[in-house]
């Protein structure tokens, strides 16, 4: 059929506004595609690896070589000892593992397996330092050769100590060698590393039992061990924010689509009807009218999950490398692909089919004479309207006319504003809330985590170091976990403030993050139950405070006061703040850091995190681009004919813009400040569900500076594509008035 | 009796207000000959035109064309009727925009059973150099052409014209007028036209004329003269 050619011709000759309901079709498809093949990858990657490569269950340290047949026997779980070690050289920190044969395996990424004299390194580290395999490297004064690549499994998320937010492979590294050669270089272990595989019944039994026969120092569950679950949290996150993304795109360019299509078919009811007239039926009509949604779905499908594929291997490695998680395997993730082309099929076939549909109710008189000459043959008259001056008048009869329109703007500026604000806040809460955090909450410069909790008579404590005393609790009823830290009152270390930026000080009562009480739902005043992770013993606390802290699951006390409600002796501590660095026997030493680094790797880091906030940010700015382009264009596209007759008689460009389009101004504004609220609503909800079921607390909140950047790129974008449409109503020459009248 | 109407009636309902279009017209038309409606402004000449066409429905009566009543058809059989029996030329010539000037005329042929040559009938209607043109890069006389042929190629055995010179002047009517003839003399056409020109009833077999929606006088013209005869 020769009248098949009609709706490319068509497409052709209107190919800017074509090309960007394509578009919008291609990046619904391409987000999809993106994210969900590369999360997919990533997900199925690491099952792969935990299961091959057999991750713990949790790990403890003991102060004396544990039993294992006895543990293993008694409590039915796998047992491993795994021989550490630090060094610290030219201020890199290298933790030292023993290869470990049952639990905890490295995967070698690239090179082999060390053999003597050989180490593996850790993926980031290696990759920061740029070392080659066959490198040599020298540890406590003894080479040895980089034999590869090791990830481990229960280090993909690799930070020096527990409560860092972000690795830092400048400073930090993980390295793998045979028992024998750490052995080797550290004869005398002080301390002993276990990890350990299976599901314990009573956890409480089981510390109880390891503590009282060889002295617990620290246990870590897997679900508690940041190396672990930080990783998992933000790649549930990022699945979270997928399909809604996606699924919103994808209606909204639907919805534009229902718009476009019927205006389409609007603008060629002389053809159609003369189609009938020839004695075309509907169904051939039909045919060939659908194969405008079958064009659009088709391009803009094939082009988004191009992209998006891709794009997700690159983007895949990109969070890989964040996390340093191994690629074990490739595969094709067609049931994504099924999903990309599905989705917007139903969408833009039913939009499509109800279009026309709608147009065939009509008898063929009157799809000759139009559609718009029968419903929208004269503007409303309202009778409210009339007060305003001319043009506004106009104006606010053309929004009123193209209500659907303007609705459907606001929704898409709404969803633009609520996607950059994520990015913007995401930015803003990591990078900016840590750093001000430690400026203004946590003033210490170094950190030294003790091997115990004693008076530690060795230590001359200078004035500017304060004694701190820390105890970790479970939640009762909870996932949650708290630490809760003795300070000194009247702190120069670390510094609370309440909502209001008043300065809180510590007694006897507890005062809690807030991010903390925000994922507990508590408040001020109420009561919250904890039980010692270590001995089981309970309490009930009453909540006198909730400080003011971007992250952190923490609770505050003072020093002395902590010491007796938890049992310990006046005067005992576990670990030093201070603002020099002191002098402490490295028997003593358990873990310590200095600020500088964190801060250092706070800004390594910001730099890829802006990656994937760009990739947001860009999205939600062409989302917004399409959206005023396509739907102004089609108000131009409709109201040729009077914008012709405007101009004939005299009116400038300048006023004909505002009388036809000045209402986006208002959809603009109304959608930016509806998007606001409902961006804190809709991160609150991610974080909440991202963070429920696992240990990690952090509050996002909406800063002027998000809110202003965020105004001013829509804003931009906004005023770009009225420049481009602009354009276009330069073009309507008074002449379109004859030329609609012969359609 | 090739066409029959019988008593019809098109009513327009606007709210309580109703406009009968068509006030029980009849008349009987012959195979092969020329008619041409006249009337005034809103006598109801288009709506006889939709409806003979089988685009509209008559609210009361019955038209029969060969013998088959089309009153009573449904949608699909209407849309036979139009495929098999109808060509129509418009005032404002309704070519697809989207298709070239030989595809416009294409997509009239391959709907018929046996229809004549698209080139033959363009060179016919003068319009074979603009074959490859789309229709928004030809004159207004050139584009009624084009409808033309389009309504001829398929081979109807009736061709329904509303006003086919009424956007043109006087030379581009005259070729039209003559165009027509010339499809009624060499294929036996039954040809109706519309028109607002009393000249362009004395090339026709017989007039009707219409006033607010009667048929008031149905003459028949024994002093017909070729198309290149009549003048304005
Ligand atoms: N869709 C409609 N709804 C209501 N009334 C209609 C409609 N179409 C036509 N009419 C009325 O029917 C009557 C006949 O209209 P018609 O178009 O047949 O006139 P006409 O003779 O073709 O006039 P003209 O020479 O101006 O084309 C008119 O009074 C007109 O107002
Ligand atoms: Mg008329």
């Amino acid at each position: 059929m020769v009248i098949k050619k009609i709706p490319l011709r068509t497409i052709k000759r209107d190919f800017l506004q074509f090309f960007s309901i394509i578009m919008l079709v291609a990046i619904a498809s391409m987000t999809y595609t993106l994210f969900a093949v590369s999360m997919e990858d990533i997900d199925r990657n690491y099952e792969m690896f935990k299961r091959d490569y057999v991750q713990e269950d949790g790990y403890f340290i003991t102060s004396k070589e544990v039993d294992e047949s006895l543990l293993k026997d008694k409590f039915e779980i796998d047992l491993e000892e795994r021989l550490f070690y630090e060094t610290q050289q030219n201020g890199i920190t290298l933790r030292i593992f023993s290869i470990s044969d049952k639990i905890n395996k490295p995967y070698i990424g690239v090179g082999k397996m060390p053999e003597e004299g050989e180490i593996l390194l850790d993926p980031s580290f290696f990759k920061a330092h740029q070392y080659q395999t066959n490198d040599e490297i020298t540890i406590s004064g003894q080479k040895f050769k980089v034999s590869g690549i090791g990830y481990l499994p229960d280090y993909i998320y690799i930070i020096k100590n527990d409560q860092d937010l972000l690795p830092d492979p400048e400073y930090f590294g993980v390295v793998m060698m045979l028992k024998s050669d750490v052995q080797k270089l550290f004869p005398a272990p002080r301390v002993h590393y276990y990890s350990y595989k299976g599901k314990v019944d009573n956890i409480e039994d089981f510390k109880g039992f390891i503590n009282s026969n060889w002295g617990l120092l620290k246990f870590v569950e897997r679900d508690q061990n940041p190396r672990i679950i930080y990783t998992e949290m933000k790649v549930e996150n990022a699945k979270r924010i997928t399909l809604p993304i996606s699924l919103f795109i994808i209606i909204v360019s639907s919805f534009i689509l229902f718009i476009v299509m019927r205006r389409v078919i609007n603008t060629m009811h002389a053809e159609i009807g003369t189609l009938y007239s020839m004695g075309y039926t509907q169904k051939d009509v039909f045919k060939v009218f659908m194969r405008f949604p079958l064009y659009i779905w088709l391009f803009g499908s094939i082009i988004g999950i191009l992209l998006g594929y891709f794009g997700a291997y690159p983007f895949a490695e990109f969070y890989r490398s964040f996390f340093t998680l191994p690629k074990l395997t490739s595969f094709f993730p067609w049931q994504h692909v099924f999903v990309a082309l599905l989705l917007p099929a139903i969408f833009i076939f039913l939009s499509g089919y109800f279009a026309l549909r709608n147009f065939f109710k009509l008898t063929i008189v009157q799809v000759l004479h139009g559609i718009d000459e029968i419903k929208f043959g004269k503007l409303p008259t309202i009778k409210f309207f009339d007060r305003f001056e001319f043009k506004t008048r106009i104006m606010l009869k053309y929004g009123w006319r193209h209500f659907a329109r303007e609705l459907i703007l606001i929704v898409g500026i709404i969803f633009s504003t609520i996607l950059m604000m994520y990015g913007m806040t995401a930015k803003d809460s990591i990078i900016v809330a840590i750093e001000k955090a430690y400026n203004d909450n946590f003033r210490y410069n170094y950190l030294y985590m003790l091997n115990s909790t004693t008076e530690h008579p060795e230590i001359n404590l200078q004035s500017s170091a304060e004694p701190y005393n820390l105890l970790a609790f479970d939640v009762e009823g909870t996932k949650a976990s708290i630490m809760i830290y003795g300070i000194k009152s009247n702190s120069d270390m670390i510094k609370l403030y309440d909502e209001k930026g008043k300065e809180i000080s510590v007694s006897d009562q507890l005062i809690i993050s807030k991010p903390f009480a925000n994922k507990l739902g508590i408040d001020e005043g109420d009561e919250i139950k904890i039980k010692n992770k270590f001995t089981g013993q309970e309490y009930t606390l009453k909540v006198y405070k909730v400080a003011d802290l971007p992250v952190g699951n923490n609770g505050y006390m003072e020093l002395e006061s902590f010491n007796r409600l938890f049992g310990y002796d006046s005067g005992e501590y576990v670990g030093i703040f201070s603002k020099e660095k002191i002098d402490i026997p490295e028997s003593s030493v358990f873990e310590s850091y200095t600020k500088s680094e964190l801060l250092t790797t706070i800004k390594a880091s910001a730099e890829d995190l802006s990656k994937t906030i760009g990739v947001m940010a860009l999205i939600a700015a062409i989302l917004a681009l399409l959206i005023v382009y396509v739907l102004s264009t089609l108000t131009i596209n409709e109201n040729k004919k009077n914008i012709g007759i405007l101009k004939m008689l005299g009116y400038k460009e300048n006023s004909i813009f505002k009388m036809v389009l000045g209402f986006n101004y208002i959809s603009f504004l109304v959608g930016f400040i509806t998007g606001i609220p409902l961006s804190k609503l809709t991160m609150d909800s991610f974080m909440n569900a991202a963070t429920k079921d696992i240990d990690f607390a952090m509050s996002l909140d909406l800063s002027i500076n998000s809110v202003l950047s965020t105004f001013i790129i829509l804003l931009v974008v906004f005023l770009l594509s009225r420049f481009l449409v602009r354009a276009k109503i330069a073009k309507v020459m008074p002449v379109e008035i004859l030329r609609q009248q012969v359609d | 009796m090739f066409v029959k109407a019988e008593k019809v009636s098109k009513i327009y309902r606007l709210g309580k207000n109703e406009t009968r279009a068509l006030n029980e017209v009849s008349f009987e038309l012959e195979r092969g000959k020329i008619y041409t409606v006249i009337g005034p402004s809103g006598s109801g000449k288009t709506t006889l035109f939709n409806i003979l066409g089988g685009l509209d429905r008559a609210e009361e009566g019955k038209i029969f064309v060969d013998n088959k009543e089309i009153t009573s058809m449904d949608q699909k059989r209407l849309a036979d009727y139009r495929r098999d029996y109808v060509g129509f030329v418009f005032q404002f010539y309704n070519l697809i925009n989207g298709l070239t000037v030989y595809e416009n005329v294409l997509a009239s042929a391959a709907l018929s059973e046996n229809p004549l040559d698209v080139d033959m009938v363009l060179k016919m209607m003068d319009v074979y150099s603009e074959r490859d043109k789309f229709p928004f890069e030809l004159s207004g006389g050139q584009q009624q052409r084009v409808a033309i042929a389009r309504a001829v190629v398929k081979n109807p055995v009736l061709i329904l014209c509303d006003e086919p010179t009424g956007a043109l002047d006087y030379e581009s009517s005259k070729l039209v007028l003559k165009l027509l003839e010339d499809v009624n003399r060499q294929f036996g056409t039954t040809i109706l036209i519309i028109t607002h020109n009393l000249a362009i009833s004395r090339m026709a077999d017989a007039t009707l004329r219409l006033r607010s929606g009667r048929l008031v006088e149905f003459s028949e013209n024994p002093q017909k003269i070729s198309a290149q005869e009549v003048t304005w």
